[in-house]
């Protein structure tokens, strides 16, 4: 396995343009290292190394600066963040897991039963990055939609934003079979096997396809996803 | 590479790869507590490590990584020998039991401790989210946090471990701490793979991709011609003996239907070809150079699949009888098939019909149901399914083999070494006394290593090829190619008055055993003489089937099939009580048995021979009902505040046995050593659950020993004597009982001997603390220290060493039953399990603590297979979850919020000092329990375990 060790942001994601599909960014490894993980047959650029470590949370002007390096401990401790996105950062349920695993990793990686993409997603969170071109603001909406390759630096939220996250797995470790989060206008949803929604109507789910998996039927899925956004009310 | 960190406050100098696994490196240069339960899967914790001061799993970390870095094991938790304040605490709450991984469960709490010197539950909670336990629970681990911290802040524990029993004796029935705890919580080198030197050949074993099919062809050679390859084995060239893997008294109720190698390969993951390199990567290049051809066949996963008409056969050979062969069985093999089939080997009939995917089979009963049918005032008949469950002990199926002085010597992971060494012995075609087997500390069994799964053919290959032969599951192997729970199908039809009397009870059980017969007959026997017994009910009848199909292979599970018929029968009972308007704890008040009531039942329930006809004996069911009742408040109605939760109660009566009478048999020899200490030897295999502790208890007690002069050496065919080993809940009470026969026997050699010493009468003499006799006419007394080196004089008499055998044909039946309280969300289906308690007779607790985290451990798991685990099958036969992520193995946040386990005092006639066994009969209540409950909650009767949101709610109509 090659192990890349680049100094700077840019030379990283520079990297990984001319790497192509053959390199992945390495950060907490929870992901890229697991077994079957996405690292498996892959150059590694290990981002950990910067110069600018991305490991801050900060606030600046009402809005939250959470660095792509935090890890989800760091999240679910600091009360800088909005609790619901918080809340979303311990559904990675293993404390060890945690201190390992990145809020960057965990969006980066836009897998169908992604921790925080539900709750960054209704909190209409901004990301900050780098390409090869230079400096970019981008949803995190549109940004999960695309295969940019970008490299996150900060994922930005109002600190204000209040909302409500849910999920539903089989187990507190596994993969979750959905997950709802709602903020302000948005709502969104992460459901396995189906492409990442969002939008301003609680009958998201009902536009959505939905396919049998491990983590249950299509019916149940699109059960929950129509049903989510009314519990409670 | 080269780089440089502390490890544990010292400056290291390491060498390895960048990408190595750090936590390959770290146990390779010797730090054994870094353990690995799940192949990098970031689930189970047993690579927990402190990396500059954070909790973090050493396999998510390169090599490359730990340059400069500050690395704490548990290792480091030590003050040279002595443990620190959390380790000693654990072993005093009784969780450090199999403690694959206890050591990393010390660091982490010692890591909470070195950061917050008193945390709350939650806080607790949340770092040993780090953890998968799977023996002890974890509700235990909350007092071992207290226990730490009353050890370091007042020199002592000051709360109360468990309850005590017996005040008349010094130990048993006292919480007093393990005797291999010290050695299990410091991550001390005790288990296979620490027995495993570098120079080791890997065993690798080539799976099939098909769930059935012939081996058409199978070219070996280039793999052979590869460097480092000492050997590969494929059904062409090794020995044509048919077997079972079944770890059971011999002649086995189990059919000899396997090979090492079968021409057929009938499951996906069954052996093709076994591959002897000299690395992992060589073995898995030869592994790709084997061309094999195969010719699929149709293929049955289900018992509907597999006794349907015409349906494909598991198994199609020619069928041998070694005793009470049917008069047709000629023109039975005239239909056999193809010869690649090869053979079914039956020690005595099951029942069987090959041809019919029927394995085993048997019916029988008591009274006449049909008449109690018609007497009944309402009859109901329901059907109850049950999921392939896998038991994923944190150490996987492991064994060291190598050769010494002509011998073949195993390092083991197992509960039964000396069926192990007699499977290997008819596998290598070699005599039992050319075996050595030792078995280790087992990290976790729970019946799968009652099972011969991989010794078989690690033996072989060391004893073919003279390497030095390591082999060890991958986490996916012990999903796929291992053994697993039987799926099962319960049907059970009831009938009773209005006034709760059941009249009638008639239980069918279909079973599937996969492609195999391992555990075939008995442990669907388990279903109903683990069940009906339970029952004061005069018509009661079974007929239970069990079917060959092509799935993952079933065997030995704790309760052993009991669970299951628990599950059926205490359901269908409150499904009865509903319809005739009878409250569910009248209803079991009114039927279960008492004291002394004869259990003809159990007449036809033998293990493939007529059962043992016996009266009730102690029985504590009436109590733990009673107090189970008082604790949840039984008939209470409670209302959550949010209109979407909804909560219901549950209780089911369970039961198990103490071993097998009449067919179990346990030996033990205990000797006086020169110095007046003790080592007892005792066949039996302590797989974590404190049977040495027993042993050296009942030493203690016997000869009024320190327990630190006793010493019990286990499990190791060569200096122990036979066993049958740990599985039907026959430790405490079988090899127990043996350990204490066999000290008894010392006992009366010592004061034979001390007799002819001291001049006086035997009759007259006695044995008292810190181990000397005394006379109770003169006042003399001798140390067992200078008694022992008299006779062991030029002109002494020997040393004083006895012997002690344990059969019988008694029965000491455990009683209890467990109580649920359960949320269900009607919207989503989501089910909380708020309080669970279990409260359980086992006789005398011998160990209190580790029993109740015994109970702990053992309805966690029956949580778990309740409501998450599944093996999952797609369409061809593979298992598309064999992670302990996907199957639901249950971890902390799945642990009731009000969890209890209840000791119910009762004295046995039978067992050691009054024990019962204590742990497989805590794997049967959870099932009817939390479906009672989710009944009482919400209305709707879930018959198919895991009772999942998405069954739920289909029941509920919302899907």
């Amino acid at each position: 396995m090659t192990i890349h060790h680049p100094k700077t942001a840019l030379e990283a994601v520079t990297l990984r343009k001319k790497l192509a599909d053959t390199a992945v960014y390495l950060s907490g490894g929870t992901d890229d290292l697991r077994l079957g993980g996405s690292a498996e047959g892959k150059e590694l650029i290990d981002i950990n190394g910067l110069d600018e470590k991305f490991d801050t949370i900060t606030v600046r002007e009402g809005k939250v600066w959470i660095g792509a390096r935090c890890t989800l401990q760091q999240i679910v401790k600091s009360e800088l963040i909005p609790a619901f996105i918080r809340e979303s950062a311990a559904f990675c349920a293993s404390f060890a897991r945690r201190n390992s695993a990145t809020i960057g990793g965990n969006v980066a990686l836009r897998r169908s039963d992604s921790y925080m993409a539900a709750a960054l997603t209704a909190a209409e969170a901004v990301l900050d990055t780098i390409t090869p071109h230079g400096e970019e603001e981008k949803a995190i909406g549109e940004y999960l939609k695309s295969d940019c390759k970008c490299l996150i630096r900060y994922i930005v939220v109002d600190q204000s934003r209040t909302g409500f996250v849910k999920r539903f797995g089989n187990t507190s470790s596994s993969h979750a079979a959905l997950i709802a989060a709602h903020s302000g206008n948005v709502y969104a949803l992460s459901v396995s096997g189906s492409v990442f929604a969002y939008g301003s109507s609680p009958e998201l789910g009902k536009s959505m396809t939905f396919a049998d998996d491990i983590t249950g039927s299509a019916a149940y899925k699109k059960y929950l996803a129509e049903t989510v956004f009314t519990l409670g009310r | 590479m080269e780089l440089k960190c502390r490890i544990n406050g010292e400056e290291m100098l390491l060498c390895a790869e960048p990408d190595a696994r750090l936590r390959d490196v770290l146990y390779k240069v010797g730090y054994r507590s870094v353990r690995d339960s799940d192949d990098a899967e970031g689930f189970a914790g047993s690579d927990t490590i402190i990396f500059n001061d954070q909790l973090k799993y050493a396999n998510f970390i390169l090599f490359y990584q730990a340059a400069g870095a500050e690395i704490r094991t548990a290792e480091s938790l030590m003050n040279g020998r002595e443990l620190n304040c959390v380790q000693q605490a654990m072993v005093a709450a009784g969780i450090v039991q199999s403690a694959y991984n206890a050591p990393a469960a010390a660091l982490i709490l010692t890591w909470l401790l070195e950061k917050n010197a008193h945390p709350t539950r939650d806080e607790i909670k949340d770092v040993l989210t780090s953890i998968f336990i799977r023996d002890a629970g974890y509700e235990h681990y909350y007092l071992a946090v207290q226990l730490a911290t009353e050890l370091r802040d007042f020199g002592e524990f000051k709360s109360e471990i468990a309850p005590s029993f017996r005040p008349n004796l010094e130990v048993v029935g006292k919480p007093c701490g393990k005797i291999d705890g010290a050695a299990l919580v410091s991550g001390e080198p005790v288990f296979v793979e620490d027995k495993v030197p570098d120079n080791a050949w890997c065993l690798h074993i080539l799976r099939s991709p098909f769930a059935s099919a012939y081996i058409k062809s199978i070219d070996t050679s280039a793999a052979e011609e590869l460097p480092g390859v000492a050997a590969v084995f494929t059904a062409y060239n090794t020995p044509d003996t048919h077997y079972m893997q079944a770890g059971q008294g011999n002649p086995e109720p189990s059919p000899h239907d396997r090979r090492l190698f079968n021409m057929k390969v009938r499951h996906v993951g069954d052996r093709v070809a076994g591959i002897v390199a000299r690395t992992p990567e060589i073995a898995d290049k030869a592994a790709s150079l084997i061309k094999v051809e195969y010719e699929p066949q149709e293929a049955v996963y289900t018992v509907e699949e597999a006794m349907a008409e015409d349906a494909p056969l598991v198994h199609n050979g020619k069928v041998v009888y070694n005793a009470g062969a049917p008069d047709d069985l000629e023109a039975f093999n005239a239909k056999a098939g193809d010869e690649r089939e090869g053979k079914v080997i039956y020690q005595f009939p099951l029942g069987a019909d090959i041809h019919k995917n029927i394995a085993a089979s048997n019916k029988g009963g008591i009274g006449d149901v049909e008449k109690g049918f018609a007497e009944a005032d309402a009859v109901v008949e329901r059907t109850y399914q049950t999921s392939q469950i896998q038991h994923t002990p944190l150490e996987p199926h492991v064994c060291y083999a190598h050769i010494e002085n002509g011998r073949l010597v195993m390092n083991c992971s197992t509960q039964v070494p000396f069926h192990v060494r007699r499977i290997v012995s008819w596998v290598c075609g070699i005599p039992e006394n050319k075996i050595h087997i030792i078995k280790e500390r087992v990290g976790g069994g729970y019946g799968s290593k009652q099972d011969i799964l991989v010794e078989d053919l690690t033996g072989y290959a060391a004893w073919v090829t003279g390497k030095p032969v390591y082999y060890r599951n991958t986490r996916a192997e012990e999903f796929y190619a291992n053994s697993t729970r039987h799926p099962m199908r319960v049907k059970v039809k009831m009938g009773g008055k209005k006034d709760g009397t059941i009249t009638a009870i008639f239980m069918e059980v279909c079973a599937n055993t996969g492609p195999y017969g391992n555990h075939c007959l008995t442990v669907p026997m388990n279903s109903c003489s683990k069940t009906l017994p339970l029952f004061a009910v005069d018509n009661m009848a079974y007929d239970l089937k069990v079917f060959y199909t092509n799935t993952p292979p079933a065997g030995a599970y704790q309760g052993y099939g009991t669970p299951k018929g628990t599950y059926g029968i205490m359901m269908a009972m409150a499904e009865l009580a509903d319809a005739l308007g009878v409250d569910y704890r009248t209803m079991v008040e009114k039927n279960h048995v008492s004291e002394g009531y004869m259990l003809e039942i159990l007449k036809g329930l033998g293990e493939g021979r007529e059962g043992n006809v016996v009266p009730v004996g102690s029985c504590g069911l009436d109590e733990a009902i009673a107090k189970g009742c008082d604790m949840i408040e039984w008939g209470k109605k409670e209302v959550s505040d949010d209109p979407d939760w909804k909560i219901g109660k549950g209780f089911a009566m369970i039961m198990q046995g103490s071993g097998l009478p009449g067919l179990d048999h346990a030996e033990a020899i205990a000797k006086l050593e020169t110095d007046g200490t003790v080592i007892l030897n005792s066949g039996g295999a302590d797989l974590g659950t404190g049977l040495d502790t027993i042993s050296a208890k009942a030493v203690k007690e016997v000869l009024k020993l320190p327990m630190e002069k006793i010493t019990v050496v286990s499990g190791d065919t060569d200096s122990c004597v036979f066993d049958t080993g740990a599985y039907a809940s026959s430790g405490t009470f079988f090899s127990g009982n043996a350990s204490l026969v066999a000290v008894k026997n010392l006992k009366e050699e010592i004061l034979k001997e001390a007799a002819l010493q001291m001049n006086e009468k035997a009759e007259d003499l006695d044995v008292r603390a810190p181990g000397e006799v005394y006379s109770k006419v003169t006042g003399n007394a001798i140390a067992y220290g200078e008694l022992s080196h008299a006779a062991i004089a030029g002109d002494g008499r020997g040393q004083m060493v006895a012997h002690g055998s344990y059969v019988t044909m008694a029965s000491s039946v455990p009683y209890g039953a467990h109580f649920a309280q359960v949320a269900v969300n009607v919207k989503t289906g989501e089910v909380k399990v708020q309080k669970f308690y279990a409260l359980q007779d086992a006789g005398t607790p011998i160990n209190p603590e580790i029993a109740l985290c015994q109970m702990y451990g053992a309805a966690m798991k029956s949580i778990g297979h309740t409501l998450y685990e599944d093996m999952k099958l797609d369409e061809n036969g593979k298992c598309v979850n064999a992670n302990l992520t996907d199957y639901g193995a249950p971890m902390i946040g799945e642990a009731p919020e009000d969890f209890k386990a209840v000791l119910i005092d009762v004295d046995d006639a039978y067992g050691p000092f009054g024990a019962k066994s204590i742990s497989e009969i805590a794997c049967n209540g959870a099932a009817p329990a939390i479906g009672i409950a989710i009944h009482d909650a919400c209305g709707v009767w879930m018959r198919s375990w895991p009772m999942t949101p998405e069954k739920l709610l289909k029941e509920l109509g919302k899907i």
